[in-house]
């Protein structure tokens, strides 16, 4: 009962996780740059939230204004900015000079404490596993939905586009995306636009359930670049490996201290990056090994 | 502004030209981009604290030991993480430093956890004071200033910028590559490791949070405003991204509770500025002086510095 608990918890958990990663791996995996603003401006979407609900625009609205402005700023921040930087350690040392100041500013404004933001649909509860009593707010409900929304979406527009396929062929190789026409630069930012503005879905979303304070950004960037990290390079399984994340720490606290569960989160990515080359290579050469069966003689032939 | 928080503040001015130079030595010369140095420092001063209140270690030695133990897991680390792509190493340096800090996090009862190690002593009782402390801090400062710029003017040095370029050419010329990356990271950490003991000590309380993520992306900070490649952009990077919070919290006009994120403030918008208009630092890298010869005699040979091919690979992509 614990257990399924534990799951449900982290599986809902995941959720903010797994859209914010979404939207960081479309900017990591087509750029390749650490876009170290991205948490600060999904923590500022949810502030922004909070700010336009509280002064009376309803939900909606709020949500829709939020994700376009962050869409708009992501653009503008690779279009005019980034794009001049160049080298990817100039472009991570301004976004983290950008993180700070706009960190700060929230936190003169919001006080570095969390806010919530309650509404009607957070206080309706929901049976999410029918026989048992775990009940979810309606706000968890929201969010799933909102991520089987984007996830398919994303999945559709990666797979079935012109959009999708220039997309992925700048992510593989942007050099040999340029040579055969894709107009590089205008993919990259748009990337940055969608990238963004799935951020500020996600701090929006967070807003309405646990609260966000200024630093709550960090943490999920953490978490969803470790997701983009894991997934590999294919962003369609990049939400599976955020609510996985989501579920793993949650599941930790089952035999384990709850609050050693982020460290061995870090302990095993740890590993698996030092490790994945070499565990590619091994899996090689056993493939190798498997099919370098001698070759049926051949009649006649001349080797 | 009393004459004790001018000492301390110089202090930690010292620790931090330290940890920059340390840091130039992999990031600047050999192109290594490493995240985790502030869990190197976190390593050498959690070393110092602990041995020296549990274990009542004299802290000179405590120091000594963390500055070992930490140079030793940077080279374990590159051992394991060399032949990594470069995206994967800054991953992997990533998840270092995140475990590290977890690990003083959650290991209270040898860390204190989140409050953090008090009542770290100075090395000896004459050192209590401000000055003399700051006398001993700038002597070990100054002594691995002068190991550092000589590393920086040795072969050594030449080699590193050698395997920045070209890991090949390097191996073609019969050097072990690896090798000279491994020795090269242990020792970056290792001056880490003894800032941070030397850090623990000069205030006398650490907690996890400050040897962070932050941390290292302010190191790097101080070496991207500085100047890469070169000792004394690494020393003028430092001094100079120390002294600007100092210089916020002196004007009195702003209330108090904006003060701390005020600073805050400050720091990111000169670290925006300097990456804007001086992405080479305040002393760029310089050409090694045989090449710079043979490139005057040859008037059109481009220079071949790290930060102006930096810049300039960029402008062919777009």
């Amino acid at each position: 009962m614990l257990f399924l608990e534990l799951l449900v918890n982290g599986f809902f958990a995941g959720i903010p996780i797994a859209i914010a990663a979404l939207g960081f791996a479309l900017i990591w995996y087509t750029s390749k740059e650490f876009h170290f603003l991205y948490g600060t401006m999904l923590a500022a979407s949810g502030f922004g939230v909070y700010s336009l609900a509280n002064a009376g625009v309803s939900l909606v609205a709020a949500f829709v204004i939020v994700i376009a402005v962050a869409a708009a700023a992501g653009a503008v921040l690779e279009h005019v900015f980034y794009r001049r930087l160049g080298s990817p350690l100039t472009i991570l040392l301004f976004s983290f000079g950008l993180a700070i100041v706009l960190q700060n500013v929230l936190q003169i404004i919001y006080g570095p404490s969390d806010s919530v933001l309650k509404t009607a649909i957070s206080r309706a509860a929901v049976d999410v596993l029918p026989g048992t009593d775990i009940t979810r707010q309606g706000n968890d409900i929201l969010a799933l939905g909102a991520l089987i929304v984007v996830w398919i979406a994303t999945w559709a527009t990666m797979s079935r586009t012109d959009f999708g396929l220039a997309l992925q062929s700048v992510m593989t190789d942007p050099e040999a995306a340029r040579y055969v026409g894709v107009p590089a630069a205008r993919i990259r930012w748009i990337a940055y636009a969608f990238g963004s503005g799935l951020g500020a879905l996600s701090g929006a979303l967070s807003m309405l359930g646990n609260g966000v304070r200024p630093t709550t950004g960090f943490d999920v960037m953490l978490f969803a670049f470790m997701a983009t990290f894991l997934a590999g390079g294919i962003v369609a399984r990049v939400p599976l490996w955020g609510l996985l994340i989501g579920v793993a720490l949650s599941l930790v606290a089952w035999k384990l201290p709850a609050n050693f569960n982020t460290l061995i989160v870090f302990c095993l990515m740890l590993a698996y990056v030092i490790t994945r080359r070499r565990l590619d290579e091994i899996r090689l050469r056993l493939r190798e090994l498997r099919q370098a069966r001698p070759p049926a003689p051949v009649e006649g032939a001349v080797r | 502004m009393s004459t004790d928080y001018l000492l301390s503040l110089a202090s930690l001015i010292v620790v931090s030209v330290m940890l920059a130079m340390g840091l130039n030595l992999v990031k600047g010369y050999g192109g290594i981009m490493s995240v985790s140095h502030g869990a190197s420092m976190g390593i050498g001063a959690y070393m110092t604290g602990v041995l020296s209140t549990t274990y009542e270690w004299n802290s000179g030695l405590a120091i000594v030991a963390g500055t070992l133990v930490a140079g030793l897991l940077g080279w374990l680390f590159m051992a394991a993480a060399a032949q990594l792509e470069r995206e994967d190493f800054i991953l992997a340096s990533f998840a270092l430093q995140m475990a590290v800090i977890d690990l003083l996090l959650r290991w209270s009862d040898v860390t204190g956890g989140s409050t953090g190690l008090f009542g770290i002593p100075a090395p000896a009782e004459a050192l209590e004071g401000a000055l003399p402390f700051f006398i001993l801090t700038l002597g070990v400062g100054g002594v691995s200033a002068l190991i550092l710029i000589y590393l920086g003017r040795s072969g050594y040095a030449i080699m590193l910028r050698g395997i920045r370029e070209s890991h090949r050419s390097v191996e073609a010329a019969g050097k072990n590559a690896l090798r000279i990356q491994r020795t090269s990271y242990g020792v970056s950490t290792a001056f880490a490791g003894l800032a941070g003991g030397v850090f623990a000590t000069a205030l006398g309380i650490i907690t996890p949070v400050d040897f962070d993520i932050e941390r290292s992306i302010l190191i790097i900070a101080f070496l991207l405003v500085g100047g890469l490649g070169n000792m004394w952009g690494a020393i003028l990077g430092a001094v100079a991204l120390m002294i600007v919070p100092e210089v916020m919290r002196e004007i009195d006009s702003i209330p108090t509770q904006f003060q701390g994120p005020g600073e805050q403030i400050l720091y990111g918008v000169v670290i925006v500025l300097f990456v804007w208009f001086r992405p080479q630092g305040i002393l760029p890298e310089k050409p090694i002086l045989r090449l710079r010869r043979k490139a005057a005699q040859r008037d059109q040979t481009p220079r071949p510095t790290a930060a102006k091919d930096e810049v300039s690979t960029y402008a062919t992509v777009e």
